[in-house]
This record gives structure tokens, sequence and C-alpha cells, in this order.
């Protein structure tokens, strides 16, 4: 099992400890990790949104790169794997695709049309199997009460995105009990965790965050994991900003999902970066030692 | 087949579900459900319903969670454990059980001012290529159900945001030759366009397949194509121009570029940069570019959209 691994601007950026957590988990799993050292970011949507074809032919390089390694893509962004997606469906149109070819052979590039890119998630539940991780956990996670986060693009649209009900995602929630931890059901979990405004109307995206953060809060949860280090880094970085504007404690930890696994498999709080967190994850450490 | 319906009750004095059992036919429309419970059992449930063809847009609600119109949604396919919950719309106020009061929808519309504005009356007829009908056609074919706006997560927490059907609207008017309106130049400014946050709900509920979202980022491409500036217009340049620099984004450059350097906007973006640089993980200023930076940086030049 080897994959050709996309860690995503985030990762290599304000959340290097996720890219580090991946690795080590992966590690211990025995899964195989080829890093896709040339790729570029996946543009967010937002190349895609100025420059349809650019976005398409940027894409489709790192799609090709993947493709001559003889491997799936796994990412750990919900945002690269919707924007991933899109782009495929797009490429899957045979005019489409040799236009943009046409543009990858002036740097002796080629894409085929048929990558497969997996998320982090989708990976563990389906193709390494929820039970043979349950085998690996070494420190079951019993006090801990995950709310998760999806993240917009791993779920929607939903006629492209069918590895969950949009409506009723449960993958996040089975691999938390596979886990040992305590999943709390929220409506948060599909919701928008506000990032992509953050520059244009930062009220509004404090608001958006704040939501999910509370009603998981008020459920019960004791962190809150996501799927995608864009959700990781708005709720961790921000959370003071958002409490401040609401006038209300939170104090949620922020876990990504590489990060509570490797719990699990007992690494060590700074392997995982968690000492690294602006939300002090202490409390939440201590009780999984307990 | 009988089936458990949970349907939302609104009065004066209180809220709840209430449970019907009826038998459904493969056939049946929700609003047909709801019609046979309110004739053959409870003549107080209280829905609306229209044309019962898709078209009149009356009818919207929340089957399981999602907005759907009822005249158009078979109720066989959204069994779940042989039930079916039925809630009115999000985001506008309850008047009683499943119908809403549609009010704060429309002022939304009215804000982007949803009629032609002709400043010359023609004197022939306005021709139209059959590429331009196609685009109007498109965003015009909405039915004003109020499905993307119940959705919407920042209708939620912001009532300003003029929301996907209001820009649908007003794309609508754009797209026809005869208004001589600049539109681009209001799509532009605040609680518009920029607000989306992407989410895609509004393109998973359209029940017209208009994809509210697809236009919205159409919009935002005009506007920038039209060299208009604003704190969007500006996050995006420099989101392309840090792509292009190193393959990946810069995080500790790309904040200070989306707020043009703006020492006015710094508190926007220094909060964070501080936490991050007391916990030690602030991202480097001078970064490592992907490797083949040159190929990247060629598709940048060479790709003509």
């Amino acid at each position: 099992m080897k994959y050709a691994y996309f860690p995503g601007c985030v990762a290599k950026g304000a959340c290097k400890e996720l890219d580090n957590s991946l690795r080590l988990i992966m590690k211990k799993l025995g899964i195989g990790l080829t890093e896709l050292d040339a790729a570029s970011c996946c543009g967010a949507g937002i190349i895609g949104e100025v420059k349809p074809k650019l976005n398409l032919a940027l894409n489709a390089r790192t799609f090709a790169q993947a493709e001559k390694l003889g491997m799936d893509i796994l990412t750990i962004c919900s945002t690269c794997q919707g924007v991933f997606e899109e782009a495929k469906k797009e490429l899957k149109n045979p005019k489409k695709l040799s236009e943009i070819n046409k543009e990858l052979n002036k740097i002796n590039s080629n894409y085929s049309g048929d990558v497969n890119i997996k998320h982090l998630l989708w990976i563990l539940v389906k193709d390494y199997g929820l039970d043979k991780l349950a085998k690996q956990v070494k420190k079951p996670l019993r006090q801990i009460k995950p709310a998760a986060m999806y993240g917009c693009h791993l779920l929607r649209p939903s006629s492209l995105m069918k590895f969950d009900d949009p409506e009723n995602p449960t993958s996040m929630e089975r691999l938390f009990k596979t886990l040992g931890a305590k999943p709390i059901l929220t409506e948060g979990r599909k919701r928008c965790c506000g990032f992509p405004i953050i520059m244009t109307n930062k009220e509004a995206s404090l608001r958006l965050a704040g939501k999910v953060l509370l009603e998981a809060k008020e459920k019960g949860a004791n962190c809150i994991v996501t799927a995608c280090p864009l959700c990781h880094m708005n709720f961790d970085s921000i959370q003071p900003e958002i409490e401040k504007l609401l006038g209300k404690e939170i104090n949620l930890p922020i876990l990504h999902l590489s990060q509570l696994v490797g719990l699990a498999l007992d690494l060590k709080i700074e392997e995982l970066g968690l000492d690294k967190h602006v939300v002090s994850t202490e409390k939440l450490i201590h009780l999984i030692n307990i | 087949m009988e089936i458990k319906f949970n349907i939302f009750r609104k009065d004066d004095d209180s809220e709840r579900y209430q449970e019907y059992n009826l038998d459904i036919t493969s056939g049946m429309s929700i609003s047909e459900c709801l019609m046979a419970i309110k004739h053959k059992q409870d003549g107080t449930l209280s829905f609306r319903v229209g044309c019962r063809n898709g078209i009149c847009g009356i009818c919207a609600l929340k089957v399981n969670g999602k907005p759907v119109l009822g005249c158009k949604t078979k109720a066989i396919n959204l069994l779940k454990n042989n039930q079916i919950t039925i809630e009115p719309l999000d985001n506008l106020p309850i008047i009683k059980d499943l119908i809403v009061d549609m009010e704060p929808f429309f002022d939304c519309q009215n804000q982007i001012q949803p009629w032609l504005e002709e400043t010359n009356v023609p004197e022939t007829e306005n021709l139209m290529s059959q590429k331009e009908t196609e685009i109007l056609d498109k965003v015009s074919s909405c039915i004003q159900c109020g499905a993307c706006y119940s959705t919407c997560e920042v209708i939620d927490i912001d009532k300003e945001f003029v929301g996907p059907a209001s820009i649908i609207k007003n794309q609508r008017y754009k797209e026809d030759k005869r208004d001589n309106l600049n539109r681009t130049k209001q799509q532009n400014k605040e609680h518009n366009v920029w607000d989306c946050t992407n989410c895609v709900k509004c393109d998973d509920v359209c029940p017209e397949d208009i994809a509210p979202l697809k236009v919205i980022k159409e919009i935002r491409k005009q506007i920038i194509n039209k060299k208009y500036n604003s704190k969007g217009v500006t996050h995006h340049k420099s989101f392309l121009k840090s792509i292009e620099k190193n393959g990946l984004l810069n995080e500790a450059i790309y904040p200070l570029q989306a707020i043009s350097y703006n020492i006015f906007r710094l508190k926007e973006i220094l909060p964070v940069g501080l936490r991050l640089i007391k916990k030690g993980k602030a991202p480097d200023f001078i970064q490592k570019p992907i490797k083949k930076l040159s190929e990247v940086k060629r598709l940048f030049k060479e790709v003509k959209e």
C-alpha cells in the first residue's frame, strides 16, 4: 500500500505539524508515501475562478506526476480533495483533456485521465479498513469526545463527492469509535468554518466559525477534529478573536485527523505538534493518560 | 406502503413535531402526501402548495434536513427507516407549521434593483446571439423558491449579505443586453459575491440546477477582468501571485499582500501572526519553492484562457 502524497499549502506552511503527523501515522500503519514534491497548490478554487484553464493545467500536471509513480494521490485536506475531484471530472471530457495536454506537452508532461484521488479519511476507512486500524490502536481514546468537522469540499457537491451522505456523514464518527473515542454528533460538522471569507468579511467569518465551535462545546465535545487543515488552522488560530467577538469562553482544542490517529497510535505529543497549538491541548492530553 | 411522517408544527404558543402515518404509493410527491394528511387526518396542518409542476417555487420546504420543492420530490426516494421528517425552510421566520415569511428573502432581492434599468428607449429590437440567450436562460430560470437562501450559511449569520438568489437575479439583468446599470460595480461592493464562502450548499439544493455558486465564481472573474478593486479582488490576485512565485501559497507574505500592505488593515492579520510566532509555528517568509517550479511558471505564462 503506497500513495503519492500531496500535503497542500497549509501543512507546508502555518501547520507543519499536520504534515509531520501524517508521515508518522503512515509509518506506524505501514503505509508507504512518496511526496509529490513538484506539485503546485491545488488552487483552492481561487485559481479556477480567475483562470479556469490554467487551474486545470496545473492540476493535470500534478495528476500526471502521480500517474508516473503509478500511485493514487493521498490528500489530507478537504479543499484540495474537492478541487482535485472537480478538475478530474472536467478532464474526463476528451476534448478538454486533449486541450490541456497540449499545454502539458510543452513541459514534457501528459495526463492520461484516470488518476485516483483519496482523502486520508477515505483511505483509513476504506483502503486500510477500520478493523485493521482497530488492531493498531495502542492507546484507546476513551475520554476523548470529538466533534467532527468534515470540511465543505469533502461533502459537496453531493453529485461528485459520494463517500459520505452529505446530509448525514458518518465516516469520521466511525473512525473516532475505532480509536476508542466517543463522537459527539453536531450539525456543525457539515458547515463552513468561515476561513474562505476571513480576508473579505472578517466578522462574518468569525461568526461562522463561532457557530460550529459553540455547538460542539454545548453538546459536550472536548475537542474538534477536522479533516481539513484550513478548518484546523482557522478554528485554532483565531479562536481567541471568536471568543472576544461572541463574549463567550470556548477554549476548545482543535486537532487534525492525523493528530487524533497519532494519539491513538501512542505517538508523542511533540511528534504530533500538539504543543504548538494556539488553543492548549494540555487538558485533553491529560485525559488520554488517565 | 405505510410510512411515518414527522412534521414540524408551530402555532402561536408552541413548536413541536407531530407524527402522522400515511399509506403512500410510489408516485406520490411530498406535496401530495401533505395534502393527503391534511384532507384525511388533520385539517389544521398548514403548508403551501401552488402549481404542482415545479414552476411557481412556492412549495419549498425541508425534507430530512435538505431544502427541496415539495411538488417535485417523490416521498419514496427519501425514506429513512421508513420515516420522513418535514420542516419549514431555515433562515426565514416561521408563520405557521411549514409556512415561512418570505419577506426577508424579497428584501434582499430589492437591494439589487430587480428590474431592467433602461436609460434609452431603443429604436429597433435588441437582437441577442444564441450564446447570449443561453447565458440569460440559465440565470433567468430561478423560480425564487428560497431553497438556496434557506441553506446559505452566510445569510444565517449576516443578514446584510444579499444571498445567492439575489446574486442570480442581479446577474439575470446584467446578462440582459437591454439593461444599462453598472451591475458589475454593484456586485463588487460589500455584502455581495465576495462574502460567499464557497460552501457549495446552494448548488446542492437548487431545484432548477442553476448552480448559484458557479454563477458567483463567474461574476468574481468578470469583476477581476474589468479591473475593479476591492478586498476580494486583492485577495484573489495575491493568491495567484503567490502560487506563481513558489508553486505553493506563501502563508507569511500572502496575508500582507491580501491587505495590500495597508497599515490600517494590519489589525486584521497581526493578532493571528503574533499568536503563531509565540507558538513557534509562524510560516517562513523565505519559502522553499516546489521542485520543477519553472514548469509552473511556464504554465502561468503560456496558458491562455
